[in-house]
């Protein structure tokens, strides 16, 4: 399904995080929240980054919008580019032209996000003045035309609603419609549909990819179930501790892990179609931040490990084939197991 | 394929009897004289069995009515009307104090971890509180802090921890905690509200499992409720589907989930994201339109029908009852018919 720029890796990407490192200085000692977590998008393009909570993907995602809060936080390392142009020290004032512009953000819970007492036309039409310096009534036009762009049913009717008077999905296409009213290169969707429900979920992913293509957009999908981006992403970067564990092109991943931490995952998802009696469910818990065991960060936990995964530093995100990569001591034979995903017995 | 098994419904040996159930809340407006301006109908006739040592699963999506039914089991809250008939007793005939005693065969265990623990209790008095209510309850020739430690243990937390507080756990391990305190005074039914729905994945498997044994172990029935189909696969027999406030279908958990009868069951399974892109993408999908009503002005007739796909006249007119489709197996659907491989294609067969 990529495309053909997509597999081409010539060309400088739409926006290329490199070895990215975030740090919070807190009251119990330095939290390392990202270590080292590389991806490249393309125009057109969708990626999912996958976790469990805490493994850093919302920070990286702040990372990339700029938002994040310094002090605590702060960028120790790695670099951030957008066609090229490097993110990462940027002042204020100049990333304030890339926000909302070039790289937009939709968060899961879209009532926080939106202001409660101001009626979501306002608040498109908002975007529409201050950045692009639309007159009001021309403002107003154009907000109820991405209302209705994200299918609002009645926009026009509706303009002068407040958030609390949708239902969770027409927020979240609300939130849609504000993000996509300056014509970003870059949508990030941290959890979009976290909080929905599994009818709406699916039509809130439908809108997304049918922007994306629309607009040439490049779009990060930000989950921690992997069932919401099988069919979506192109690409998948999972995440665990702060760093990237596998990347590669979805079916490689959904089909042929070659990490276990990501074999583990794939494996504790409950099958719709049989009982499957107990899980496989991956022992422990993920580590403290603020105490990452040495090696790497799943050995505890990881049913594979060896000494080498303890007394060697964490092992490089390496190729497996093609774009395929793992940062596992033991990535080729990982592979080639494939996956035992429970079935009927 | 005609099933001759015999309707869970004429059945005797329930633990639990849950009859036309309904629950109104009253919606006031006003400040100084209040008055009921209109009702919102969170369940409206809800009725099923539960057999010891069976799990029911409740399923549904943000708003059906789920788990309100889950605490008028529980003696939470009084229903507007309807019974529950918990081995044998109805509730409703109970003074308070003997439904106190009651409410010990039927415990329930809530979604969020972060919030239905008191933070300022150590663990060992939130796993021990039911022991104060209930000292005879305490199991023979233990103080109160064995018993709690062995809760602990039972349900894999470290009994060394009995003095922490439950901010020091992570979210599975706090969910823990609330399973070791239903356990305490050794209930016969289990109602799991959204049980594992906010852990993540590796630790709902961990918390699934946990549950799975201790019914095995104990002889528990649970009411397992939950918007998660995938989740509920792995653990329930019987599955019923809620939306607005009605069952619109109950089945066995292999029959519903392979030869779903009802619109709304089919829509449901058809949106359950799999973790597999290859079935992702060539899989039939049903997408409804619109929006949940609200219960506060539910469609008349079938609550389902200004989203339905196969909606027709009769629909807005009539109330469709359930209905066997296939021996136990039953719809409320004036067209039910069978729909295969929604789960995905069929690629398990
Ligand atoms: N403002 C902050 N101060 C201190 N730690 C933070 C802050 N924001 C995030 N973190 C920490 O960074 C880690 C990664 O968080 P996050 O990116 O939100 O994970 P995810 O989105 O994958 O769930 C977590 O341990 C979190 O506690
Ligand atoms: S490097 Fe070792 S511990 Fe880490 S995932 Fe691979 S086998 Fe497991
Ligand atoms: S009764 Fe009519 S509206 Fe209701 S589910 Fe059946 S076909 Fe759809
Ligand atoms: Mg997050």
């Amino acid at each position: 399904m990529s495309s053909l720029v997509a597999g081409s890796g010539s060309t400088v990407p739409l926006l290329a995080v490199d070895d990215l490192h975030v740090e919070f200085a807190t009251r119990d000692g330095l939290v390392r929240a990202v270590n080292g977590v590389s991806f490249e998008l393309r125009a057109g393009e969708t990626i999912a980054i996958l976790g469990e909570s805490g493994s850093g993907k919302s920070v990286t995602a702040q990372a990339i919008m700029g938002i994040l809060p310094t002090p605590p936080a702060r960028i120790t390392a790695g670099s951030i580019r957008l066609e090229g142009r490097e993110l990462v020290g940027l002042r204020e004032r100049d990333y304030r032209g890339v926000r909302g512009r070039q790289i937009a953000m939709i968060f899961q819970d879209a009532l926080s996000s939106l202001n409660p007492v101001t009626c979501v036309g306002e608040q498109i039409a908002e975007m529409f003045r201050i950045h692009d310096g639309a007159g009001h009534g021309a403002a107003k036009a154009a907000a109820i035309e991405v209302m209705e762009r994200v299918r609002i049913p009645g926009a026009a009717r509706r303009y002068g609603d407040y958030p609390h008077q949708f239902s969770g999905g027409m927020r979240q296409r609300i939130m849609i419609a504000m993000m996509i009213a300056l014509k970003p290169q870059v949508l990030i969707a941290d959890e979009p549909t976290t909080a929905l429900d599994v009818t709406v979920q699916s039509q809130i992913m439908d809108l997304l990819a049918e922007l994306k293509t629309e607009h040439n957009m490049g779009l990060i999908l930000i989950t921690h179930d992997l069932g919401v981006v099988a069919d979506v992403a192109q690409h998948i970067t999972v995440m665990y501790a702060g760093r990237t564990m596998e990347q590669g092109p979805v079916d490689d991943i959904y089909s042929r892990p070659a990490n276990p931490y990501t074999r583990g995952l794939l494996e504790s998802i409950p099958n719709l179609e049989a009982k499957t009696g107990r899980l496989p469910a991956i022992q422990g818990l993920p580590p403290n931040l603020l105490r990452i065991p040495p090696g790497c960060p799943y050995n505890p936990r990881c049913p594979l490990a060896q000494e080498i995964c303890t007394h060697e530093p964490a092992p490089a995100l390496l190729q497996v084939e093609g774009s395929h990569h793992s940062a596992c001591h033991f990535a080729q034979e990982v592979r080639s197991y494939g996956i035992h995903r429970a079935v009927q017995g | 394929m005609a099933s001759t098994e015999p309707s869970r419904a004429e059945s005797s040996g329930s633990i639990l009897r849950v009859r036309d159930l309904v629950k109104n809340y009253p919606i006031m407006r006003g400040v100084v004289f209040k008055k009921q301006v209109g009702t919102v109908s969170a369940v409206d006739g809800v009725s099923f069995d539960l057999a010891p040592g069976q799990t029911l699963a409740l399923v549904g999506e943000s708003g059906c009515g789920k788990s309100t039914v889950g605490r008028l089991l529980v003696g939470l809250e009084r229903p507007t009307s309807g019974s529950v008939v918990v081995d044998g007793v109805d509730l409703a005939t109970l003074s308070p104090k003997q439904l106190l005693e009651k409410r010990r065969d039927i415990q329930i265990i809530l979604q969020d971890p972060y919030t239905s623990l008191d933070p300022r209790m150590t663990v060992s008095s939130i796993i021990g509180e039911p022991f104060e209510i209930h000292p005879k309850s305490l199991p023979q020739g233990r103080t109160k802090r064995q018993a709690v430690a062995e809760l602990m243990d039972r349900v894999g937390l470290n009994p060394e921890f009995l003095s922490r507080y439950p901010h020091q756990f992570s979210g599975g391990q706090r969910q823990r905690i609330g399973i070791a305190r239903a356990l305490a005074l050794r209930p016969k039914i289990i109602v799991a509200d959204e049980p594992v729905s906010a852990l993540d994945v590796s630790i709902q498997a961990q918390v699934m499992n946990l549950l799975m044994d201790l019914r095995d172990d104990f002889g528990l029935s649970y009411v397992f409720i939950s918007h998660d189909v995938s989740v509920v696969r792995q653990i329930a027999d019987e599955i019923a589907v809620m939306y607005l406030g009605r069952v619109a279908e109950l089945g066995s958990a292999d029959q519903l989930i392979a030869r779903p009868n009802h619109p709304y069951t089919q829509a449901l399974l058809s949106a359950v994201p799999l973790p597999d892109p290859i079935v992702q993408r060539t899989r039939e999908r049903i997408t409804l339109g619109g929006d949940l009503p609200s219960p506060a002005d539910p469609p008349a007739g079938c609550r389902f029908h200004t989203r339905c796909f196969k909606a027709q006249a009769i629909c807005a007119a009539e109330q469709p009852v359930l209905r066997p489709v296939d021996g136990a197996h039953v719809a409320a659907c004036h067209f039910p018919e069978p729909m295969y491989d929604l789960a995905g294609g069929g690629s398990a067969r």
